[in-house]
């Protein structure tokens, strides 16, 4: 477009308009072959009419996020990876504004009262993100913090806190792992004891995402003394509360940008009113909610697949070695395609079970089959797709290395892999019975 | 005694601030607004809404925005295979950003209150309907899509583009066309121009700043020289420039509003205008120049 490169060439007025932002770096512009393919997998596809789950109210909402994220988040990444840190109050109440953190979420409080389908168009749309940190964070905010509270809460506690997580004017946190206990939630050793009118909470959380910045956290904490299933509560705890003490922020192999902060509980004292619903229905409540959080994190890496896939083939077929571009070789080639194969037969898998989820079905299985794929399936592509790469995928200056760290967290964080195996094979009824 | 009410039955609505429009039961001819006298009146006591419009009521307070449906601005185009043209099929598309602007002025206008409607207008096949939702997203009231498609479509040009919307501005009684300067496919910028040609309305191309005073238009247009500031009346034709506003984020419940707001379909035929194009010669690319973004020349 010649007007662009005019615009470049005369540097004119200092406007961040999104189209201004032609980053020469390698594997950020977006490729025709990329935008050709298949509807639904790129954002603002042509046959909206032919997609299995997607409406043209899923493509308009997709293009109109994918503006804020060209224009606001994207230019900045790489200065917040840096830094550790990204401004989690600022971008929130922008999404908030525009209405994409409460997608699924009660119309009385701020929310948009849509289907499941659209919170996994969001995701879908938020792995354009140039790094995995703060889609995460913002998973944490919209369905890992809120979805019990939307549900389960009484509404003084929901005009308290929900109504202003979903115009984002505060950021939530989630506490539910701890040192001692991840995949183990029943383990946990947080507890809350009832002293009158107040519970005071002792104990601490770990790997707590958006913890050094947050303004309240969805606690899990053991409220009595029954059997570990039924003992426990959340409560929405306030962070400035004295006795809440955020630790250290964890250097962590990938997802730089968010902040992940060990916490601490002194005696902390917070009002009876805070907990969510009934008291001991907590981890139920906390249940409920993985098979939204698992699809949520499967559509959100698959856009990333997409899009690393894509820049390799970019890399690749400009980059020479014996004389002939990388890509030319076969082994190159056919293992991208096969790589391709399996992101496309993930997000089959995915939408099906979105399909099922909003009509009413319990999509436990499915979504823990997404979720064990999606972990391995990245780690295998970031692999391959580094090989490729060679030298420079070694380097901080592309896309593809921040992938490979960032996605490995993928079969780990939001329930192991080994947790999925278990849980298919309880479906599948091969675990040896006791 | 003649029983006069304050409607507006007789007397235009010459728009002052009106006080609180409780009358009181007075002389003859003293309390009534605009002077009008009559012979003894008795005034109702019927309270009328404290109007503050600053359009001239004789204006319909419509405004015609074209927006175009074009080939996003981030992809990489690709030349035909025989040389006729780009690529299109499948490609992604998206709303000509110059047209974001043009649209994001008249919702502007409207929530300052200056414009009661804007309609957004695009001339294409069946997909340019997703652009006009775009529109009526970012705050459009309703929609136009004339319909062209196939071999027709192909051959439409900045002409009869300018036609239609000289057809349309006339019908729909609008007071003011906004378009964007530019399509960033054909970078032509003639179709303002040409329509305001056909109407034989002032214009006011180049704009980087747009302000409405009465019925006339005061408009900074960006020249090369710099800037140049002058006032025409309305109705106009107005084309955006990039520094004209920052268009907003169609928020999501604005999405989903716009799936209530009505597109109105029509043929170019149901206009009157002829698409026959002027235009001669096909066009021969040859292999796409190899050229880097960033390169100074």
């Amino acid at each position: 477009m010649a007007l662009c490169g005019a615009a470049l060439r005369l540097n004119l007025c200092v406007d961040s308009r999104y189209f201004y932002k032609f980053s020469s770096r390698v594997g950020v512009r977006r490729l025709s072959e990329n935008t050709s393919s298949r509807p639904g997998s790129g954002s603002g596809a042509e046959t909206a009419g032919d997609h299995v789950l997607y409406t043209q109210e899923h493509f308009a909402l997709r293009e109109s996020l994918r503006k804020i994220i060209d224009q606001e988040i994207n230019p900045h990444v790489d200065q917040w990876e840096a830094e550790g840190k990204f401004p989690a109050h600022k971008i929130f109440k922008i999404l908030g504004s525009a209405g994409f953190l409460g997608v699924n979420k009660p119309v009385e409080y701020g929310g948009m009262g849509l289907d499941f389908s659209y919170s996994v168009a969001v995701a879908e749309e938020l792995g354009n993100i140039h790094c995995g940190g703060i889609p995460m964070a913002i998973g944490v905010q919209t369905d890992m913090t809120t979805p019990a509270l939307a549900r389960f809460g009484s509404a003084e506690l929901k005009k308290e806190f929900l109504l202003p997580s979903i115009t984002g004017d505060i950021v939530a946190c989630l506490g539910v792992s701890e040192v001692g206990a991840g995949s183990d939630v029943s383990s946990i050793k947080t507890n809350a004891v009832r002293k009158g009118d107040e519970y005071v909470i002792n104990g601490g959380k770990m790997w707590t995402t958006n913890g050094t910045q947050a303004d309240w956290m969805c606690l899990l904490a053991n409220t009595s003394d029954g059997p570990p299933h039924k003992n426990k509560s959340l409560i929405c705890l306030p962070m400035n509360l004295p006795g809440v003490h955020i630790a250290r922020k964890i250097e962590k192999l990938g997802m730089w940008s968010s902040d992940t902060a060990e916490v601490f509980f002194d005696d902390v004292r917070v009002p009876c009113k805070n907990i969510i619903g009934e008291e001991g229905m907590g981890f139920t409540y906390q249940m409920l909610q993985f098979q939204e959080e698992r699809l949520w994190a499967v559509a959100n890496i698959l856009t990333m697949m997409d899009n690393v896939i894509q820049d390799t083939i970019k890399y690749t077929k400009q980059r020479k070695i014996f004389k002939q571009p990388v890509l030319h070789n076969q082994v190159v080639h056919f293992r991208l395609a096969e790589l391709q194969t399996e992101v496309e037969l993930l997000r089959s898998l995915l939408h099906c079970a979105t399909a099922l989820y909003i009509k009413g079905n319990d999509v436990t299985k499915l979504a823990s089959m997404a979720k064990l794929k999606g972990g391995r399936l990245a780690r295998e592509l970031g692999d391959s797709c580094l090989q490729f790469w060679g030298g420079m995928g070694f380097t901080s200056e592309v896309m593809v290395s921040r992938f490979y760290r960032d996605s490995r967290l993928m079969s780990i964080g939001g329930g192991a892999d080994e947790v999925m195996l278990g849980i298919i094979c309880k479906y599948m009824d091969t675990l040896p019975r006791k | 005694m003649n029983l006069t009410t304050q409607s507006a039955a007789s007397q235009p609505i010459k728009v002052e601030s009106v006080g609180f429009g409780w009358p009181l039961i007075g002389c003859a001819g003293r309390w009534l607004p605009s002077g009008a006298s009559t012979g003894f009146t008795l005034k109702c006591f019927r309270r009328v809404p404290r109007v503050k419009v600053n359009v001239s009521s004789t204006m319909s307070g419509r405004v015609l925005v074209g927006v175009k449906r074009v080939i996003d601005y981030a992809v990489k185009i690709r030349v035909k295979p025989d040389n006729s043209g780009v690529v299109t099929d499948g490609v992604k598309h998206s709303m000509n950003p110059f047209c974001e602007i043009a649209v994001e002025e008249a919702v502007k206008l409207k929530e300052k209150k200056f414009i009661k409607e804007v309609v957004a207008v695009s001339c294409g096949p069946q997909q340019s309907q997703e652009t006009i939702r775009t529109a009526l997203a970012m705050g459009a009231d309703r929609g136009i899509h004339v319909e062209v498609t196939g071999k027709e479509y192909e051959n439409i040009g900045p002409l009869q583009i300018s036609k239609i919307m000289a057809a349309l501005a006339k019908k729909e009684d609008a007071q003011l066309v906004i378009l964007g300067k530019q399509a960033i496919d054909d970078d032509c910028n003639q179709t303002g121009q040409m329509t305001a040609a056909l109407l034989d309305w002032p214009q006011g191309t180049f704009a980087s700043e747009l302000t409405l005073e009465g019925d006339k238009i005061k408009v900074v247009r960006e020249i090369d020289g710099g800037l140049e500031t002058i006032k025409i009346n309305m109705p106009a034709v107005v084309t955006a420039d990039l520094r004209l506003n920052t268009p907003r984020y169609a928020t999501l419940p604005n999405i989903m509003k716009a799936k209530k707001k009505k597109i109105a379909n029509m043929k170019p035929a149901d206009l009157g205008v002829d698409l026959t194009s002027r235009r001669r010669g096909r066009y021969r690319g040859r292999r796409s120049a190899r050229r880097e973004e960033g390169t100074v020349y």
